[in-house]
């Protein structure tokens, strides 16, 4: 992992695309801008992570309990 | 034109052209970008009569998802995006509220126990499909099913035979 210090106000580039700035650093809080071109979806890690394992769970439920109501 | 689907789950399908879903940001944590929405029984009845469908990778014979309509259950649902969080194709449609809502859930043996994903919603219009995260204040990962109790039921079934 590339580790760079930066002050608030300062920012990263990621290729030529992504810019991320830290917009105001707080305490135990980092607040960071990311401007990336719309086609490149941008998640929060945490919510990435819990979105993924959902999605693995309900098709993996899918193989235990492959009925589904057909009528409700 | 139809797609031919190989399902591990439901056998040979033919997908009619225009039921299948391109997902051009994929899902979340799964490969795959195309995907048809199935009815609960792909070997009869229709994905607008259920409750339910599945939706079907195809691009993975074995990769399906059950989802439901959320509103069925909860019918005060609402999507709300963050203006990072919507996708361009989702943003280019003439319309987007109007798009198909759908979300992923848990099946278990008992309908009592599947959870849906209120968080994450799957939008769909005009052939193209989108899994957002929506930010809702009530949009929990795991919702229970909220089911009628049984007397509500038997009112609702009666009521339907009674209209039918």
């Amino acid at each position: 992992m590339l580790i760079i210090t930066r002050r608030a106000g300062e920012r990263v580039m990621i290729g030529e695309d992504v810019v991320v700035t830290v917009v105001d650093v707080s305490g135990q809080t980092v607040r960071l801008g990311v401007e990336a071109p719309r086609s490149l979806p941008v998640y929060r890690a945490e919510i990435w992570a819990a979105v993924r394992d959902e999605n693995r769970a309900a098709a993996a439920a899918a193989e235990a309990a492959p009925k589904l109501p057909e009528d409700e | 034109m139809t797609h031919a689907l190989a399902s591990t789950r439901f056998g040979n399908l033919a997908i009619p052209e225009d039921a299948t879903i391109a997902f051009p940001e994929g899902l979340v944590g799964l490969d795959g970008s195309r995907f048809a929405l199935l009815p609960a029984n792909p070997a009869r009845g229709s994905v607008a009569a259920g409750a339910f469908a599945w939706l079907h990778s195809l691009d993975d014979p074995a990769l399906a998802l059950p989802v439901t309509r959320p509103r069925h259950f909860f019918p005060d649902y609402e999507v709300v995006l963050d203006e990072l969080d919507a996708p361009d194709g989702l943003r280019a449609l003439e319309d987007p509220a109007r798009a198909e809502v759908w979300v992923t859930v848990r099946a278990a043996e008992r309908l009592e126990d599947f959870v849906a994903n209120l968080r994450a919603p799957i939008l769909v219009a005009e052939g193209q499909g989108w899994q957002v995260i929506n930010r809702a204040e009530d949009a929990p990962l795991r919702a229970p099913l909220p089911l009628p109790a049984a007397g509500e039921r038997a009112a609702d079934g009666a009521a339907r035979g009674a209209a039918a």
